[in-house]
């Protein structure tokens, strides 16, 4: 076995502080398994016009749809998704492979070793 | 053994766990697609031995693991189903669908002739990918196997 | 090795004998057959077959074209044992009927009203499954169709 297995097989984790919940993952994904819910938000600074913000409330990426194809990354204007080693996340029901934008995160600072 | 008769040896491959020799689990290979070469790349680092042709048991299995790896088609779902009912009669089954397909049809959701994933029978276990690592698999075989033990 | 590409466009009714003349030239085998669904152009569809000599690996590829309304044409398999699975797949999936063989059985659908490779046939999953990417009815921007659905697929109640 290798050591270190590719992150190509593992995982897409997401930086959640980076997403501005543009919805252009979602709306590219083949399999439709992202979904994402954000409102807008006014935001005021001293000296400054207001303008208004989407702020994501949740961001889910169903494990039991996904392709792992990428494109998710790919298209990204903020390289808000990553590629993650982490392989081994099954679950005994099929819901259970929904995983919302807390355990996303979390997979960004796991490594294999760790699942 | 029945299963034999009725499906292709395509569908149904047995092997053995290596890292729990005395198990006494089978697990069946259900390999309807590309996820099941998965299950021949686990078996070729070692991790799973696959059992001779058709030999009678000396002793039966305690435990049956049906891993389902690959696309359901509609018109192959009967015979997967016919292959579960077998399976239940001859003793504890659990089932693992093992990626995207089995799942709930993966990249071929939206394709007239899949079927959504596993829908005939309970699934204990779902792994994900596309195709999910051979380390996955045996991962959650021995999880699997382990709490089989347990009960 | 393939050396050369030609693309042979006859009436249906030299589908068969013009096939059978490249099979006396040594292009005997079918390497596959198909069907392109010209829709978007006109009311028709191509069957398109390739023939192959496998010891030069010469091909050929001849195409003729059919009634949208009724595709039909005269079946290879008669001629060539490996038309069969091919020409049964046309069938099930474009609706093109092969007239002279024995049978078209569906390989993979369960209802033989559905011809799912033609455009014009709804992707059924892609009507129903509610489509995450779009707009809020909050949202300004027009509420956009998931791709690959076309309007006239989506009725009042979905």
């Amino acid at each position: 076995m290798t050591s270190e297995p590719s992150p190509r097989r593992g995982v897409i984790a997401l930086i959640p502080d980076a997403c501005t919940s543009c919805m252009l993952c979602v709306k590219e994904c083949p399999t439709w398994c992202i979904e994402l819910d954000s409102h807008p938000e006014q935001i005021e600074e001293l000296g400054a016009r207001p303008r208004t913000v989407n702020v994501l409330d949740d961001f889910r990426i169903d494990y039991g749809l996904c392709m792992y194809c990428g494109i998710c990354i790919e298209v990204c204007p903020f390289d808000a998704l990553e590629w993650k080693p982490d392989f081994n996340y099954p679950a005994s029901t099929r819901s259970g492979l929904s995983q919302d934008t807390q355990q996303l995160a979390r997979w960004l600072a796991e490594s294999a070793s760790d699942s | 053994m029945a299963v034999y008769d009725q499906t292709t040896t395509n569908l149904l491959v047995v092997w053995r766990l290596a890292s729990r020799p005395n198990a006494r689990v089978q697990v069946m290979g259900a390999g309807l697609a590309c996820c099941s070469l998965e299950v021949e790349a686990a078996a070729a680092t070692g991790l799973l031995v696959r059992e001779e042709a058709e030999p009678p048991k000396p002793e039966p299995p305690t435990a049956t693991v049906l891993v389902v790896a690959g696309t359901i088609t509609e018109a192959l779902e009967p015979a997967l189903e016919r292959l579960h009912a077998e399976l239940v009669q001859q003793g504890p089954v659990r089932v693992m669908s093992f990626g995207a397909c089995a799942t709930s049809g993966g990249p071929y959701w939206d394709a007239p002739t899949v079927a959504k994933g596993i829908r005939s029978f309970p699934v204990e276990s779902y792994v994900p990918g596309c195709p999910p690592r051979p380390e996955a698999l045996v991962a959650e075989l021995e999880r699997l196997v382990d709490s089989m033990a347990a009960a | 090795m393939i050396t050369e590409q030609e693309v042979v466009s006859v009436a249906p009714t030299a589908w068969v004998e013009t096939c059978a003349s490249f099979a006396e030239r040594g292009l005997g085998v079918v390497d596959w057959l198909t069907a392109i669904d010209r829709e978007s152009e006109l009311d028709a569809l191509d069957v398109v077959v390739c023939l192959v000599n496998p010891g030069s690996g010469d091909c050929v590829i001849v195409t003729c074209r059919v009634d949208a309304n009724s595709p039909r044409v005269d079946s290879l398999a008669l001629m060539f044992r490996g038309a069969e699975w091919h020409e049964r797949e046309t069938a099930e999936m474009f609706g093109v009927e092969f007239t002279g063989r024995e049978s078209t059985e569906p390989l993979l659908l369960r209802s033989a009203d559905r011809t799912p490779l033609r455009k014009s046939s709804p992707l059924e999953a892609r009507v129903e499954t509610p489509w995450p990417g779009a707009d809020s009815d909050s949202g300004r921007r027009r509420r956009k169709l998931p791709p690959g659905v076309r309007v006239e697929w989506i009725t009042d109640d979905q």
